[in-house]
């Protein structure tokens, strides 16, 4: 088994922190108990609506402006992999924040609102990610069933995103249309847009190649800690401690 | 060979040694801090890993709220004794006497809020600049915010809004005179993985953790709560024998005990795998006070 780590980054509501609960609603990694908890604090619930985002947002002033502000790290696994998940701030001021999350991440979804298309947060984000040199760009395209699951829109947005990745050194990009919220083409493929050949989301974090190799013909041992027992039997002893990079 | 590739419990074995070793060298009077529980006897470990066959380059500091369980202060002193190194004890009686502090009453009345005034007067006693913890991300949600370097005001306070960035594997230890640092190696491994950590390393534990017959008060939220002198029991309690363990190991007067016939660490991985109650949920009584309950203890100086 290996590990995953990923960020979903995107502007405020495209529907980040509701991705997340998703994706650890629909591998059964919300227990009992949390579950219960996010009941109890839904607004919605008499409508058969739960507000998963309730799951990341864990400091009250997040809460009560029902906004984002700091990274939360999040942790699923399946049968494939172990994945941690940085929940990450869409709001301009917290910028900052959203970059220590996407520094340690082996892939970023991106979410863009259907209805609203590649927005100014969209490439912050995406030159970002470019800048930090994340292996993966995950394009999902949110909110589907407010645009009726319409090929047109998704076709479009996705040749607006093109342009973006043009300007951008990023290579390995894949799209993926969702609708976070219903759960369609999360877990399993969406028959809603049968028009969509490619694989639900899920199934793409299992299967994208991380390297997780270290390569030692080449490596380097930076020197953290220079460990001098100073016993009588281990008088001259001198052991470099680090961890080898590459 | 000119590959090698470590897999996902190496990967967060390399990170939590690489982090112990950050905090050895930026730091001038670094601490860990031992609680004889699961995770903070991984932080042991990981240290032993990290820097035998020398001694550790901090000393080992518990804070005793007096409400511990038996069985876990045998082992700390066993266990401390057994690796050599050094322990420091500060006690949250003293804290009590010396700062006239009210003592919360109630039928579960924990001293849990308390230790925050000693684990501070600890750190300024020894002018402790960084404090190795045992805290993991993914056991509550405040928690899940918090950096793997977490700055705390000169009162210990943490800000959330004011963190600082951490960006890949570099970790920012310069502080101003007076501020301490958290430190929490274990941040990403959840709580299956320390207990296949446990397994793989065969750890030994204390024996609370492994199913034993223990008279428990039921309570309202129908948890299992270890009869002892520190917990008010009213006549309408019931109170029974069951085969329990425990699944955390903090006060005797707000862990809950869960029903388990786990004797051995195999059965507790197995168990651990198919359960649906998380960690906190299951044991702690003290989470359930209010929704910002740790985020309160941690703006307050709380680990």
């Amino acid at each position: 088994m290996d590990i995953l780590k990923f960020i979903t980054a995107g502007s405020v509501d495209d529907g980040k922190s509701t991705l997340i609960g998703r994706l650890l609603y629909d591998s059964k990694s919300i227990l009992a108990d949390q579950m219960e908890a996010i009941e109890k604090q839904s607004k919605n619930v008499a409508e058969g609506e739960i507000d998963l985002a309730i799951l990341t947002d864990g400091l009250r002033a997040e809460r009560e402006q029902g906004i984002t502000i700091d990274v939360a790290y999040k942790y699923f696994s399946t049968d494939k992999r172990k994945f941690i998940i940085a929940d990450t701030p869409g709001h301009i001021q917290y910028t900052r924040n959203m970059v220590t999350g996407a520094s340690n991440s082996d892939l970023a979804i991106i979410l863009i609102d259907a209805r609203k298309g590649v927005s100014e947060q969209t490439r912050r984000h995406s030159i970002i990610t470019s800048l930090l040199k994340i292996p993966y760009v995950l394009v999902a395209i949110n909110k589907m069933d407010l645009v009726n699951f319409s090929k047109e829109v998704y076709d479009n947005i996705v040749e607006e995103y093109k342009t973006v990745q043009q300007q951008l050194d990023l290579k390995q990009i894949l799209f993926v249309p969702i609708s976070a919220l219903a759960g369609d083409n999360i877990v399993e493929k969406s028959d809603k847009m049968p028009w969509y050949t490619g694989e639900p989301l899920l199934h793409i974090l299992e299967n994208v190649p991380v390297n997780s190799d270290v390569n030692i013909t080449h490596g380097r041992f930076p020197v953290q800690w220079v460990i001098r027992p100073q016993t009588e039997e281990l008088h001259d002893y001198r052991g470099y401690a680090g961890r080898i990079t590459s | 060979m000119d590959k090698y590739r470590l897999d996902y419990l190496e990967q967060l074995e390399s990170e939590a040694i690489y982090i112990m070793r950050e905090v050895a060298a930026q730091f001038e009077k670094p601490a860990l801090l031992f609680s004889g529980g699961k995770d903070s006897i991984t932080l042991v470990r990981l240290a032993e890993k990290a820097f035998r066959p020398g001694k550790f380059p901090f000393p080992l500091v518990h804070i005793d709220t007096g409400h511990n369980f038996p069985e876990a202060i045998k082992y700390r002193d066993n266990y401390v004794k057994s690796i050599g190194e050094t322990l420091i004890v500060r006690y949250v009686e003293d804290t009590i006497k010396a700062k006239k502090l009210t003592e919360p009453k109630g039928k579960f009345a924990s001293r849990n809020g308390l230790q925050t005034y000693t684990l501070l007067d600890t750190i300024e006693e020894f002018k402790f600049d960084a404090c190795i913890g045992g805290a993991r991300r993914d056991e509550e949600k405040a928690r899940a915010k918090e950096r793997i370097f977490s700055v705390r005001d000169e009162f210990g306070q943490w800000d959330p809004k004011r963190q600082r960035p951490e960006l890949w594997n570099i970790y920012n230890g310069k502080i101003h005179k007076g501020e301490n640092v958290r430190v929490f190696p274990i941040s990403n491994w959840t709580e299956l993985d320390v207990w296949n950590y446990i397994q793989k390393e065969n750890i030994p534990l204390p024996e609370i953790y492994f199913a034993h017959d223990r008279k428990c008060v039921v309570t309202k939220e129908n948890q299992l709560v270890a009869v002892s002198d520190f917990i008010q029991i009213d006549e309408s309690d019931t109170v029974v024998t069951k085969r329990v363990r425990y699944r955390t190991v903090g006060d005797m007067t707000c862990t809950a005990a869960v029903e388990s016939d786990a004797s051995t660490i195999d059965d507790i991985v197995k168990e651990i795998k198919i359960s649906r109650i998380s960690e906190r949920g299951e044991t702690r009584i003290d989470d359930k006070v209010s929704e910002a309950a740790m985020e309160d203890r941690k703006k307050g100086g709380y680990f």
